[in-house]
């Protein structure tokens, strides 16, 4: 009994974090001035963006112990971007939820209209206090 | 009744004619299982208060105790009792339900023997005829009463004793065939041995059981290996061995022996073991009782201990002063 | 037999607590009720509009809830008797404290009885959370002030 949980223990904590996340941007043709900024940044491991004419969205997937200073993260790589797109509304946000949401946009791969909608709810989503 | 330091001695023939113990749930798997009257099958009916229960706890078992012996419960003359909770209120409740005239005891868990105590002299002195005597105690409602809500989680160390829900009362009578007779009974000294643990009272307990023990010993010129067994009444199980440590005395590896801690056996659940007035009444009116009467054990020691503390002392940051009351009983031939 | 003596014995008889066992214990037991509150906030954000910040609120609810029900049947204390500090640490240690008194207290009637006991012991975890909250937002912001830390 008591081995049997060791082995499920060790099995859990090795399985854990080990797979690695794509680097994307939504639609693609979009990304060429994005990537750069977005590839230079140490403390992620990977990102996904979506950018229509208004906004750009980036849900990052930041490392495991750079999540205490999450906020300044953020804060650092909207600045960057805003200084790239200084007529866009830039989201950098490192939240599960928002991450989950672009993922599924990316993989509906929505077109102009329906885009628009889904960055306007997850914009009101994120903007939500606790 | 001669005095000599606390230590009485009864002339009178005062006999134990008769117990009644009632117990809770709990104290269904105890080894003493076999001595008790009636065995409880809730803590709380329904609809009941702890306190309620433990007051009808009371009544049952002084009418078990004035049933065995053929009488009822009101032909009685006096009943002293107590019990753990403020104001001895079940204790006062259940005399009012039972009607006789009553006196109340307080301390702590050696109200079993104190009760017994006062109701010797009552008989000695020739003012009564018959005594209910006995205590009593509550899990739930001292639980409540001392340490946290019932419910409430915490972490026991193995120190922690489990308070029996249990009453135990004795009809005390002059001139009774095939009865113990009390004998002597040695007044309790309030000892305080400087602890301030709540959850081990057995360390704090010892040193009055020692000092009460020690003093009987003295008065009464015997030893240890003199009696069948020395009783203390709820010092557990690291309690006892520290008493035992404290005798140094060959003998008192079997004369020695602890109601609590060997009320729930070696179930770990328990800890140190049983406590409160109830350990005490119930084992010392129960086993040691039918041990007396059967004639295995012809002269005992029972002394119950009693630390007199109360939630406001402790988180006062006061010591834990205790108290131990011992009566001596022996069993005459049968004949 | 004087006090010393005395203490003596009572310190070689005292048993052992088994410190490194109980932290163990506390580790794993405490673990997985945050692991079960992990997978609670997860399984909000999966399925409802909450993210990362807002499904702390419905999860702490529900962890109260669990915490009640093993509470009001007798759970909660074996889990605690196991956990130790584990147990009561976590969200859930101060709803098994409210309700415990709750429950308790219910036989001297719902205004004076649950009401007025219902915090008894979980009153001084409100006080000294909200005392320590403010000393340490003081801290913060003074150090903020003097340049030491940015927020």
């Amino acid at each position: 009994m008591k081995k049997s949980v060791i082995v499920f223990l060790l099995v859990f904590l090795l399985c854990a974090c080990s797979s690695e996340k794509e680097k994307v941007i939504f639609p693609a043709d979009n990304s060429t001035s994005l990537k750069p900024i977005m590839q230079k940044q140490d403390s992620i491991h990977g990102y996904k963006g979506v950018i229509n004419e208004e906004d750009i969205l980036v849900a990052i997937y930041i490392n495991r112990f750079d999540r205490f200073n999450k906020t300044k993260i953020e804060k650092k790589i909207s600045k960057q971007i805003e200084k790239k797109f200084p007529e866009k509304k830039v989201l950098v946000t490192g939240d599960q939820k928002i991450i989950w949401e672009v993922e599924s946009i990316i993989d509906k791969k929505l077109k102009e209209e329906e885009l628009r909608k889904s960055i306007e709810k997850i914009k009101s989503l994120s903007k939500e206090e606790t | 009744m001669v005095n000599t330091f606390g230590t009485l001695q009864f002339t009178a023939k005062v006999c134990i004619a008769n117990t009644g113990i009632v117990v809770g749930p709990v104290e269904k798997d105890s080894t003493y299982a076999d001595s008790f009257d009636e065995v409880l099958s809730l803590e709380t009916e329904k609809d009941e208060t702890n306190e309620q229960a433990h007051s009808r706890m009371i009544e049952k078992a002084c009418q078990w105790a004035a049933k065995k012996s053929h009488t009822q419960v009101d032909k009685v003359d006096v009943l002293i009792g107590g019990d753990l909770i403020n104001q001895l209120s079940p204790t006062n409740f259940a005399a009012r339900n039972l009607a006789i005239p009553f006196l109340g005891v307080f301390s702590a868990c050696a109200s079993s023997m104190e009760s017994v105590i006062l109701g010797c002299l009552l008989l000695e002195s020739g003012n009564a005829r018959t005594v209910l005597a006995g205590a009593s105690s509550h899990h739930q409602a001292v639980e409540r009463q001392f340490r946290y809500p019932l419910e409430y989680g915490t972490q026991k160390p193995k120190t922690s004793q489990w308070t029996v829900t249990g009453a135990g009362f004795s009809l005390l009578e002059k001139d009774i065939k095939n009865a113990p007779v009390v004998t002597h009974a040695t007044i309790g000294k309030v000892v305080d041995s400087y602890q301030t643990n709540p959850l081990h009272m057995g360390a704090a307990m010892a040193s009055a059981a020692r000092d009460t023990i020690e003093r009987h010993l003295t008065n009464t010129n015997s030893k240890i290996a003199d009696f069948d067994v020395i009783m203390t009444g709820d010092l557990g199980n690291i309690g006892i061995s520290i008493l035992k440590e404290m005798f140094q005395d060959e003998n008192t590896g079997v004369v020695l022996q602890d109601a609590g801690a060997q009320f729930y056996g070696k179930d770990k659940f328990f800890n140190a073991g049983g406590s409160g007035a109830g350990c005490s009444a119930t084992v010392f009116f129960g086993q040691v009782y039918e041990q007396l009467k059967k004639g295995f054990y012809k002269r005992v020691l029972l002394v119950a201990t009693g630390a007199l503390l109360s939630p406001l002392t402790f988180q006062q940051g006061e010591t834990i002063p205790c108290i131990a009351h011992a009566i001596e009983c022996r069993m005459e031939k049968r004949g | 037999m004087d006090q010393k003596q005395f203490q003596k014995i009572i310190d070689d008889k005292n048993p052992k607590v088994p410190y490194f066992m109980n932290i163990l214990k506390a580790f794993i037991v405490g673990g997985i009720i945050c692991t079960i509150g992990q997978l609670i906030t997860f399984f909000y954000m999966r399925f409802f509009p909450f993210t990362e910040g807002t499904a702390a609120n419905p999860t702490v609810a529900t962890l109260v809830f669990i915490a009640m029900v093993l509470t009001g049947t007798g759970l909660y204390k074996k889990i605690a008797q196991i956990g130790g500090a584990g147990s009561a640490v976590p969200v859930t240690g101060f709803g098994n404290a409210v309700i415990s008194a709750a429950i308790e207290h219910k036989s001297e009637g719902y205004v004076l009885g649950v009401g007025g006991n219902m915090f008894k012991l979980a009153g001084s975890v409100i006080l000294f959370g909200v005392l320590s909250a403010f000393v340490v937002a003081l801290i913060k912001t003074i150090l903020v002030n003097i340049g030491v830390v940015s927020w």
